[in-house]
């Protein structure tokens, strides 16, 4: 793609942003009745949809039960019509199959499971819309639709895709940045702490580079970190008033 | 499109702990970190008044505070663990720092010690029945648990009968134990739950809020026909009336009150009808649209309300003219929706089959 520059002299990204800026982001909490938890997510134009069950008897076998934990069990689907091109496998493919582990590591971090022993805690998310940050707005959706079912959580998770470009680190990436082939890391993080749940990167980065990426990452979170708060918070109340308090 | 994202104090949890009187009856989200009472006295200035000269100084003495659902014990502090409101209840005994715990939304149950429930015998299996609750395990009851079981006298439970019961033995690390008798060994309600009636899931805010004393709504529907209820505090809620329809309105009733407005919140509305039920029956509407040409009465609170259905009839309510100095008020529906300017929070909803 001759002529595509991914960052502009005057610092404009292809879609108008700063280097540092997230798209908008919207959030609803319980968009579905039946589930235990549920929410939905817009950061851009990807879209995901996270949906909680649990926790909950043990399904299939009784001997993958944990003693002194809940199982989290995560599975990462992206719709056969979310992608430029369709998609012939939503799920089971090795892309889905390592999200869905990824996601596992970041909700066991954040998850008090050894509050709910031998039980089972399902988290499925589908990907309606993926325009980049796929694996960020997973783990955005998931950590609401967790909340929304009330299941006990040490922190909120918030997660932020970065790359480097031209010297300079850039949030939140969107598909025709990710798809250039620069290095990119997704970042997730417990805000209150600034612990991190998980980081994960396939690329070649010199590690002169990293802190400059880790750190716009960590900040582009605690900026969605910002966002879900104020989504909570709004629902909460909400739900308390239609309960008549 | 672009958003720019400046991180704002109000919202980092990382800006420091806060004292926890201070958030009462607000929003508390996991992350956040509350300070107990007698740490800021300790930590604030030595101030007016005399204080008794601690003992041992340097360590301030703690007063007991009891951590609810929703907070954990980290180090010192509270760690909120769930989103919702912050409550706290003041020490019935005098001694004590009273009870915190945060107010949330859930939709599945965890087994509680003393909980009475509602659950449906699975399995039969030798001396024990497996009852399903709605947690993550069944729970065991034995067959002795019932007044006046014994060996000899077996109590007649098949599978899938429902069982109204409470946990002697609920924790994290056990399989929860329900019995049918209270300490005394008397049932006191306890037991199988008979024949026909309706059981229903609801959310388990909506049940503590019709079980609180002073619930209007439980009030007014008692005084419209006969009827059973027997709530669980695992969501679940059994009805039973003389006729179907008669159980199914009250099902939709209960159901809808989750959606109930105050009654201030109704006079302001175009329709004004009085009485709490008057809110909640308006927002059961839809669901009555397959008993078109029927006609229903509802008393509530000096008021009587008239619902019927017939598709093609638009919501609207207007006051009949009275008959011996009864107000009428009465509204119609039309089949699929209400009119959604007239009552506030309200929504059509499906009639539970």
């Amino acid at each position: 793609m001759a002529g595509l520059e991914l960052l502009s002299d005057q610092g404009y990204r292809v879609d108008g942003r700063r280097a540092g800026e997230l798209r908008k982001i919207q959030a609803r909490m319980g968009v579905f009745a039946q589930a235990d938890g549920s929410a939905y997510i817009e950061q851009g134009n990807t879209k995901a949809l996270a949906v909680v069950y649990g926790p909950h008897e043990i399904r299939g076998s009784r001997s993958r039960a944990l003693p002194d934990r809940a199982l989290v069990n995560c599975q990462y689907s992206s719709a056969t019509f979310s992608t430029a091109e369709r998609k012939r496998r939503p799920h089971g493919d090795r892309k889905s199959c390592e999200l869905g582990l990824q996601l596992r590591q970041t909700f066991e971090a954040a998850i008090l499971t050894q509050l709910h022993p031998r039980s089972q805690i399902d988290i499925y998310v589908q990907v309606l819309q993926a325009d980049g940050g796929t694996y960020a707005a997973c783990v955005n959706a998931a950590t609401l639709a967790v909340l929304d079912a009330g299941i006990p959580m040490r922190d909120f998770v918030c997660a932020c895709s970065a790359g480097f470009v031209d010297g300079t680190a850039l949030t939140d990436l969107s598909h025709v940045e990710e798809a250039s082939g620069s290095p990119q890391l997704a970042l997730a993080l417990l805000p209150a702490s600034g612990q991190i749940a998980l980081l994960e990167m396939d690329a070649r980065l010199h590690e002169d580079h990293l802190e400059q990426v880790l750190e716009a990452a960590a900040q582009a979170a605690r900026g969605v970190h910002t966002l879900l708060d104020r989504v909570v918070r709004q629902h909460v109340r909400e739900a308390s008033i239609l309960l008549g308090d | 499109m672009a958003e720019s994202v400046p991180v704002t104090a109000e919202s980092l949890a990382g800006s420091g702990a806060r004292a926890a009187c201070t958030v009462l009856n607000q929003v508390v989200l996991p992350g956040e970190e509350l300070l107990l009472p007698e740490q800021e006295d300790a930590d604030g200035a030595g101030g007016a008044g005399e204080r008794p000269l601690p003992l041992n100084a340097g360590v301030c003495s703690r007063v007991r505070v009891v951590c609810g659902p929703g907070l954990r014990r980290s180090g010192d502090r509270l760690l909120v663990t769930k989103c919702g409101l912050l409550r706290h209840k003041e020490p019935s005994s005098g001694s004590g720092g009273g009870v915190y715990w945060v107010d949330s939304q859930q939709k599945r149950y965890v087994p509680v010690k003393g909980d009475h429930v509602i659950g449906i015998v699975t399995a039969k299996s030798g001396d024990i029945f497996k009852v399903d609750v709605g947690g993550s395990e069944p729970a065991s009851l034995s067959y002795l648990a019932f007044e006046g079981a014994t060996k000899r006298n077996r109590p007649n439970v098949q599978v899938g009968d429902l069982i109204y019961g409470q946990f002697v033995v609920a924790n994290k690390d056990m399989e929860p134990e329900m019995v049918c008798i209270d300490s005394c060994g008397r049932a006191n309600g306890m037991g199988v739950i008979g024949q026909d009636g309706l059981l229903f899931k609801v959310t388990l805010g909506l049940i503590r809020k019709l079980l609180a004393p002073d619930c209007e709504i439980i009030q007014e529907v008692g005084k419209l026909y006969p009827l059973e209820i027997v709530f669980g505090m695992n969501g679940r809620i059994w009805v039973k009336a003389k006729t179907i329809q008669q159980t199914l309105i009250l099902a939709n009733i209960l159901e809808a009150s989750k959606m109930s407005c105050s009654s201030s919140r109704l006079s302001r509305s175009r329709m004004k009808p009085s009485g709490v039920l008057a809110g909640v029956a308006l927002s059961c509407l839809s669901a009555l649209e397959q008993y078109s040409g029927q006609m229903w009465l509802f008393r509530g609170r000096g008021a009587v309300l008239q619902l019927w259905a017939r598709p093609g009839l638009q919501g609207r309510a207007r006051r009949l003219p009275a008959e011996g100095g009864e107000v009428r008020g009465a509204v119609g529906c039309a089949a699929g929706s209400l009119s959604s300017s007239s009552v506030s929070g309200c929504r059509p909803r499906k009639h539970v089959a």
